[in-house]
């Protein structure tokens, strides 16, 4: 909450720097996760996103000062949720854009995965709030 | 590459299998090999129902349950009931 007692430009400023590492979870997931899917381990897509989501939420931890996070566990927590969601979910929407997927395969996998990738945003979010407050 | 095992919906009867190798030609992932003049799933895993055995088998010894492995249309057929064709 630091960011409001510095005034309104200065909010802004630090709005913009804490969307980045969400903007770059968006091109890993559209970009990155097709280029190296076939070295990425597990078969499952959302699986592959995971692993790049948790490397990506290690590195935005450790360079929080950069993108103006405060460094307390619970924002650490929800941010970890929240980019490890979203480049899972993206992950998960390539199956359809291969030679090797099946419709029984993805609907098993998407049937696991979605509850789950649901359930981590939605406490990522709440942990945000809280998190923001503390 | 493979993906997730033990799903795929296809079956080979082998009763009316006549053992012309034309679901071996077209596979395109090599699942399907022939013992004895009759064909039979020898890399079930890779099936990825497309469905072209199925079309090709003179005799309709093949049933598989064919669609595209889109996740955005499973989800969407969650929530109004539509098929899972791709998007
Ligand atoms: S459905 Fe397609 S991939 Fe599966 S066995 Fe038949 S031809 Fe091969
Ligand atoms: S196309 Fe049909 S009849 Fe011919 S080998 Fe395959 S399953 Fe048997």
């Amino acid at each position: 909450m630091q960011s409001f007692q510095n005034g309104f430009p200065q909010a802004l400023k630090n709005g913009l720097l804490n969307t980045i590492p969400y903007a770059i979870a968006i091109i890993i997931g559209t970009i990155l996760v097709p280029m190296l899917l076939p070295i990425l381990p597990f078969r499952a897509f959302s699986m592959k996103g995971l692993v790049l989501g948790v490397i990506w939420s290690v590195v935005v931890i450790k360079y929080s000062n950069v993108f103006y996070y405060d460094n307390n566990i619970v924002l650490n927590i929800s941010n970890s949720l929240l980019l490890t969601s979203i480049i899972s979910f993206l992950a998960l929407n390539f199956t359809g854009s291969t030679t090797f997927t099946s419709l029984s395969g993805v609907k098993k996998e998407t049937l696991i995965a979605v509850p789950v990738i649901a359930t981590s945003a939605l406490v990522g979010v709440v942990l945000m709030i809280i998190g923001n407050f503390l | 590459m493979e993906y997730i095992r033990n799903v795929a919906k296809i079956e080979i009867n082998s009763d009316k299998c006549t053992g012309c190798g034309l679901c071996i030609n077209v596979c395109p992932h090599g699942v399907i090999s022939m013992d004895d003049k009759v064909a039979f799933l020898a890399n079930k895993d890779r099936c990825i129902e497309c469905g072209a055995c199925d079309n090709n088998c003179p005799v309709d010894a093949i049933e598989v349950e064919t669609g595209v492995g889109c996740a955005y249309a499973i989800i969407k057929s969650w929530f109004n009931s539509s098929k899972t064709n791709c998007c």
